[in-house]
């Protein structure tokens, strides 16, 4: 090819490359955003920093004395954190085995479905919006351990049980996780489905002509498809699964026999009903850095995937 | 998992945790100009009240025009565990508030209430609350923090419509935990509902065990000098589990949800799925008005007393300051504390009025059956009511007549939550596993108590 071709008509009248101009900073720019930089300030960063401090205080909030690491030292020895961290972590790992497959094989399901697409998706997003305290109460009935609970008499039908449900120090975390999975794999399917949808077509088209079946489409196509998002969602749920509190804190109260106590849990008792802010503060302080560090590896351990 | 109201609830807890804590206003702030001392007081019933709230304005119209000097701000706030932090951090508490009897300890532990002593000393009707509940709310320094405006003792609630379907007397009060066991078992056996419920949930499983472990004999805590050591693996301990156990396993008479709160174990007594269970006599309100119990079927027996028996657990309401009120403010709280909560024994008008609008609002009357003052003091008061009694009285004279002998029991004076939290899983323990080992669970209890207290101490 010549270097001399004719350059194509749209670019022959086009300026050279401005000068990099230094950085200005735009009054207009900055008022337009200054109340959402207030909002965050206040809402947001200074409550961060004041948590950062109050990690190193005993306060009553009328007097209020720096205390060094006293607050770390006591949640560190605290004999509830271990048991908490476990069943964290226990509460965590079943969700990501269980739970998050859920809303992809549901989303996979309903992006094949032919008729009915947007009425499935609809019903699985129902218990979304269900308030999470009338979700608890629906499924506090569920779980009753009588033989007249919702499970238990369908358990009975085939003479098994009545199972103890949230009572049992086996099946209380399981029976947690299940909950936590049905009140919220709609999400997780709407955002799957609305992925699957931005699939090109041609791709199953081919396979089907090929005669792949379900499984080898869903494994071959759709997965390598949904990469990114399948990696968001899945840190999101393990940052999200590390802070599981509504659940416990309303269904069992972190019992039996502290089987369920998360560290979100713990917290709040140190707050609220023990009335201690700065160890609150420490552990919470302990968990964001935890979650951090967590987010990190799993970003780098990853990564290789999401480029590629 | 919903990881957006995770982090919402995860972000809202930060929030609370932190927000505020610079930012205060003292109670000095509220004093008025003009030589008035101007003071806010809880207690305004709401909106969905208006015939207590009525009451509740006039009578602060009556007090004012009584004290020209006071400035009296009535406002809708009920104690909160969740929300008192902030509230006092954001300078939004009363002057002047009530609390839960079982909150005093942590309050006057972190130093959020006013020391009380120099006025409590100095006021004949303060005084003339009964001794051992003035005692009752002492702090471990022997200075009166609070002053008890509604006191009660732990005793045995029954439901007498399930009594009565069970063939057991329900005007015949048990002299033994094993015949309450007995009579458990028999309600289940007769009507296939819960014999006994034990709460266990939330600390109030600890609270109700506390109360069983003093009638068995023993305290959780033991003054050693200035000192409080734990002692949670006691005899009593372990009579007040193994009777929990026998009730359970033995009998199985103790129904079947074991994770379980006063929020949730309330509809269940009041709809008579649930025969017997300890608390304290103002909880008829809850069971009343909440849950929509009929009156007649609600009964009170005392607790049951082993030979080295302590007495029944105090309990109740408390009107506390805040710590930073000034003395102009606390001589017109405790002025006000008089006029509310201790006229009605000496003033019959008042008494009767009082009565009048609380049986307006459907509430039991009287509300509790436990004398705060003495004998001399409560009968008139009682004559003055009588029109307006709309529960049967004859129901809990056994526990009645039983209080007035039967020693107040503090509550633990020392990080009392905590405990009640170690033993909350100690009653799971033994409700939920046949095989639980009680004597272990103790004995680890104890280990974790004692960690608990000298932390505290320190």
């Amino acid at each position: 090819m010549s270097r001399t071709a004719v350059r194509p008509s749209g670019l022959r009248h086009q300026a050279p490359p401005a000068p990099a101009r230094p950085r200005r900073i735009r009054l207009d720019a900055l008022l337009f955003g200054l109340p959402t930089i207030l909002v965050f300030a206040i809402f947001s960063w200074w409550p961060l920093l004041r948590g950062l401090a109050l990690s190193f205080q005993r306060t009553n909030f009328l007097q209020t004395t720096w205390v060094g690491l006293e607050n770390f030292h006591r949640v560190l020895t605290d004999p509830l954190l271990g048991q908490a961290v476990a069943n964290t972590a226990y509460f965590a790992l079943l969700a990501a085995l269980f739970g998050f497959p859920v809303p992809l094989l549901a989303a996979t399901l309903i992006a094949e479905m032919r008729r009915s697409r947007q009425l499935a998706t609809v019903l699985v997003f129902i218990p979304v919006i269900l308030p999470p305290v009338v979700s608890i109460l629906l499924w506090r009935e569920f779980y009753d351990p009588g033989k007249d609970g919702l499970f238990n008499s369908l358990l009975g039908a085939v003479g098994i049980g009545p199972v103890a449900w949230l009572q049992d120090a086996v099946t209380a975390m399981p029976s947690l996780v299940l909950m936590a999975t049905w009140s919220a794999f709609g999400q997780g399917t709407v955002i799957f489905v609305a992925a699957l949808m931005s699939i090109r077509s041609e791709l199953y088209e081919a396979a089907e002509i090929d005669g792949a079946s379900l499984p080898r489409r869903f494994w071959h196509i759709t997965l390598p498809q949904l990469r990114t998002v399948v990696l968001v969602l899945l840190l999101l749920q393990i940052i999200g699964t590390l802070q599981v509190f509504t659940e416990p804190f309303l269904l069992t109260g972190g019992g039996p026999e502290n089987k369920t106590v998360t560290v979100l849990l713990l917290i709040y008792n140190y707050a609220f009903v023990y009335g201690d802010f700065g160890a609150a503060t420490a552990l919470s302080l302990l968990l964001a850095v935890v979650l951090a560090a967590v987010s990190a590896v799993y970003l780098f351990a990853t990564r290789k995937w999401s480029q590629t | 998992m919903t990881v957006l109201r995770k982090m919402a609830v995860a972000a809202a807890l930060t929030a609370v945790l932190t927000a505020g804590a610079g930012c205060g206003k003292s109670a000095g702030d509220s004093s008025a100009a003009g030589g008035k001392v101007k003071i806010s007081v809880n207690g305004l019933p709401g909106n969905d009240n208006p015939a207590g709230r009525k009451e509740f304005l006039a009578q602060v119209t009556a007090f004012e025009a009584k004290n020209p000097n006071i400035d009296l701000e009535p406002v809708d706030w009920t104690w909160d565990a969740r929300t008192f932090t902030a509230q006092l951090a954001g300078g939004d508490l009363p002057t002047s508030f009530q609390a839960p009897f079982t909150e005093s300890g942590g309050l006057i532990a972190r130093h959020q209430i006013k020391d009380l002593t120099k006025w409590v000393e100095a006021s004949p009707k303060l005084k003339s609350i009964l001794p051992t509940m003035l005692d009752a709310v002492k702090g471990t320094d022997g200075h009166y923090y609070a002053v008890p405006t509604f006191a009660t003792q732990n005793g045995i609630l029954i439901h007498r419509g399930l009594f009565t379907k069970a063939g057991l007397d329900p005007d015949k009060p048990f002299s033994s935990w094993d015949e309450l066991a007995q009579a458990a078992q028999k309600i289940t056996q007769a009507t296939g509902k819960a014999g006994y419920c034990q709460l266990t949930k939330q600390n109030q499983g600890g609270w109700i065990l506390t109360s069983i472990i003093a009638a068995m004999g023993n305290e959780l805590e033991t003054r050693d000098g200035d000192k409080f050591t734990a002692n949670v693996d006691s005899p009593g301990a372990h009579a007040a589990l193994e009777f929990l156990r026998k009730v359970r396993w033995d009998y199985n008479a103790a129904g079947s949800n074991f994770l379980i709160d006063f929020t949730a174990l309330a509809p269940e007594f009041a709809a008579g799925r649930c025969g017997i269970m300890v608390g304290p006599d103002g909880w008829l309100g809850e069971f009343v008005t909440k849950n929509k119990m009929n009156p007649r079927d609600f009964g009170m027996f005392p607790m049951p007393q082993t030979a080295n028996g302590l007495g029944g657990l105090g309990g109740g309401t408390l009107s506390v300051l805040r710590a930073d009120a000034t003395d102009a403010q606390v001589d017109a709280a405790v002025k006000w504390l008089e006029f509310r909560f201790l006229d009605q024994y000496y003033d019959t008008k008042t008494a009767a009025d009082l009565a009048k609008a609380q049986a307006a609002d459907g509430n039991p009357v009287p509300g509790t059956f436990y004398a705060i003052v003495n004998q001399q003091a409560y009968q008139p008061y009682l004559e003055a009511i009588k029109p307006y009694i709309n529960v049967p009285v004859a129901n809990v004279q056994t526990y009645v007549d039983a209080t007035r002998k039967l020693p107040v029991v503090s509550e633990p004076p020392i990080e009392a939550q905590q405990l009640y939290a170690l033993l909350d899983t100690v009653i799971q323990a033994v409700l939920t596993r046949k095989d639980a080992d009680i004597d272990a669970l103790l004995k680890q209890a104890q280990s974790q108590a004692t960690t608990i207290l000298a932390t505290a101490q320190r």
